[in-house]
């Protein structure tokens, strides 16, 4: 179990904190997503747990040991997947996976295995610098499951990936869990959060504003609607309309009765909408 | 550690590799061989050209600088040839002898920019002339003695004479800048943020770029000292003193590199670096520049140590204590690399 408490941290040792009363707990085996915009805050909260930066003020402990407590040995235990490709681009995608498996005093797997597994293994005696960003991408994910670390740090997995690839890391993300490790996923993506986090926390402006499963923040802030989608003037027209809305029930009563209607779809709100709620702001 | 020491130095070898250093080393090794070989002479008179012309009667100074061995062009025949002759040339000196044997007159006509020693020296070596002349068996009339007996020392060719210089040169160039391209290009990829996520120790990652250092500074030193001096050196002595100095210099880059962000940043500083690691050679060019924060610098001791081990003059015991100094800041610079390393590398921010 992973518990967070009372986290902040200040860049520049005079203010304001980029990161600001920030409280979470993550159960083994959990995959937990960290949503918000771009200087939300998300990647200080990560590079704090994972030791990049010095923990200023607040707590986090790994099965209640503080991580100041930890020695090197930790990374032993963790696995960190960028969002920007980091590899050595001299080096093929095979030795970027086998000397950094050397740095491990665990057991680890085998690099072309995993290569394999994220599709790279046709490239995998290419240097790093020829892959595309997807490539590196992927090549960076594999490198984070090479000492089967039973903590995750994933940020954007999935950025720059075509929808196939994209799925084939969203299953081995899923079979981690599986596996029983502890995911902590940070993403601006609500889809892919939906998809695969168990609960999630929305960090706006350094602060959590909410957390809890997308279900549960749907069903306490969403509200339904229908999206029609019907002809005017000889052109194709789409309004969404809240069912919790007066004025929104008459209109919809309207278009259905006076238009031609094409589709109408019955939609609950999405965590992109519920974020735009509680922060006027959007995720992306 | 041993293991994560050896991934990470065969994965900076392979990417030192990849990178051309080991061309550049190889190809400025070839260049300064030849260089050493073929266009430096073995001879070079450092002092200027003295031309000569001989008015005394009988001309009885003329047999004796042939006897020296002056070369006939520069014995000329009258005072105004030898004006125009000393005017042509930018370091000529001209000497006029005149009188006879017991009382002879010399003139000097010098272009003005003589330095006083210089023609003191001049004024003396022709009062030697003039003992030998009168059948002094020496030209000072001074005794002299060595300190160590000069059992088959010839005297170092001037072009072979460069070989520690460039050796040295490489060491602290190349060393300085190769170290700090490395930890620039990690920055720039990113790719240490991967190693500070991994259980790799700031001790192992600053050994590992050290040994790749050290490695590329021992196969340049065996390639120029081979191809210039020859075979017959005590290679194990001249590794042991490269690779130390090698060593030295990737700890005194690193400790430095981590504070910049990029070669552009670091050249200014690199520059001035170098530029004091460089000033020992002047002391090996011209000893008589030798003040006290001058023989402090590391490279002094490796400059003379290197020369020591290539050109013997029997010297005992000399190396000990250079490699000792030697490592002694070693230990100093691997504290501060390790600092500087653990705070400005390894971590982000604050």
């Amino acid at each position: 179990m992973i518990t967070v408490r009372e986290l902040y941290h200040d860049y520049t040792g005079k203010g304001p904190y980029a990161v600001r009363d920030v409280s979470f707990s993550i159960e083994k085996g959990e995959i937990f997503g960290f949503l918000g915009p771009s200087g939300a805050g998300k990647s200080t909260v990560q590079n704090i747990m994972i030791r990049l930066l010095g923990l200023q003020r607040g707590q986090i402990l790994y099965e209640g040991r503080s991580i100041r407590d930890m020695d090197a040995r930790f990374f032993n235990r963790i696995g960190v997947s960028f969002e920007h490709p980091n590899v050595y681009g001299k080096l093929t995608g095979y030795e970027n996976l086998k000397y950094y498996a050397g740095l491990f005093s665990v057991p680890t797997q085998d690099p072309l295995r995993l290569l394999d597994a994220v599709g790279l293994k046709d490239a995998a005696h290419r240097r790093a610098s020829a892959y595309s960003k997807g490539m590196k991408q992927r090549l960076v994910f594999a490198r984070a499951l090479l000492n089967d670390p039973d903590i995750l740090f994933l940020d954007e997995p999935t950025s720059g990936l075509d929808p196939v690839t994209a799925g084939t890391v969203k299953h081995l993300i899923l079979d981690k869990k599986r596996a029983g490790a502890t995911i902590f996923l940070t993403t601006h993506n609500m889809y892919i959060a939906e998809e695969l986090c168990d609960r999630v926390a929305f960090l706006h402006e350094g602060q959590i504003v909410a957390m809890d499963s997308p279900r549960s923040l749907k069903l306490r802030y969403g509200e339904r609607s229908v999206a029609v989608e019907y002809e005017e003037d000889g052109q194709v027209k789409k309004d969404i309309f809240f069912l919790g809305n007066e004025g929104d029930r008459r209109s919809l009563n309207d278009v259905v009765a006076g238009k031609n209607v094409q589709t109408i779809h019955s939609q609950e709100a999405t965590l992109e909408q519920i974020f735009i709620k509680l922060t006027g702001r959007r995720l992306a | 550690m041993l293991g994560r020491y050896v991934s990470l130095f065969q994965q900076d070898l392979k990417v030192t590799l990849r990178n051309g250093f080991s061309y550049v080393v190889l190809i400025l090794a070839a260049i300064l061989v030849a260089v050493v070989d073929f266009a430096v002479p073995s001879e070079v008179k450092l002092t200027p050209t003295e031309l000569f012309v001989d008015l005394t009667e009988g001309r009885v100074f003329e047999s004796v600088l042939r006897r020296e061995g002056v070369e006939e062009a520069r014995i000329l025949r009258s005072r105004e040839e030898l004006t125009r002759e000393v005017e042509k040339t930018r370091s000529g000196i001209g000497i006029v002898v005149e009188g006879d044997l017991e009382n002879p007159r010399f003139t000097v006509i010098h272009q003005g920019t003589e330095a006083p020693e210089n023609l003191n020296l001049l004024d003396a070596t022709l009062e030697g002339l003039v003992r030998v002349m009168r059948g002094a068996e020496s030209p000072t009339g001074s005794d002299i003695e060595y300190l160590r007996p000069r059992a088959g020392a010839t005297p170092v060719p001037f072009n072979k004479g460069l070989v520690p210089l460039i050796v040295v040169f490489e060491v602290v160039m190349f060393g300085f800048m190769v170290v700090a391209v490395m930890v620039f290009e990690e920055k720039q990829e990113g790719s240490i943020r991967a190693i500070r996520v991994s259980p790799a120790r700031p001790l192992e990652y600053i050994l590992s770029k050290a040994s790749v250092n050290v490695l590329l500074a021992l196969v340049y030193g065996a390639l120029v000292v081979t191809f210039t001096v020859g075979p017959g050196v005590d290679y194990p002595r001249l590794f042991l003193l490269i690779g130390a100095a090698a060593l030295l210099m990737t700890l005194v880059s690193l400790s430095v590199a981590v504070f910049f962000g990029n070669v552009s940043e670091f050249l200014f500083v690199a520059i001035v670096f170098m530029a004091v690691f460089s000033l020992p050679m002047v002391s090996y060019l011209l000893p008589s520049f030798a003040p006290a924060f001058v023989t402090w610098i590391p490279s002094f001791p490796v400059v003379f140590g290197v020369r020591e081990i290539l050109f013997p003059t029997g010297k005992e015991g000399f190396l000990a204590p250079m490699v000792g100094m030697v490592l002694a800041e070693t230990a100093v610079f691997l504290a501060a690399s390790h600092w500087a390393v653990t705070r400005k590398l390894m971590r982000e921010g604050r």
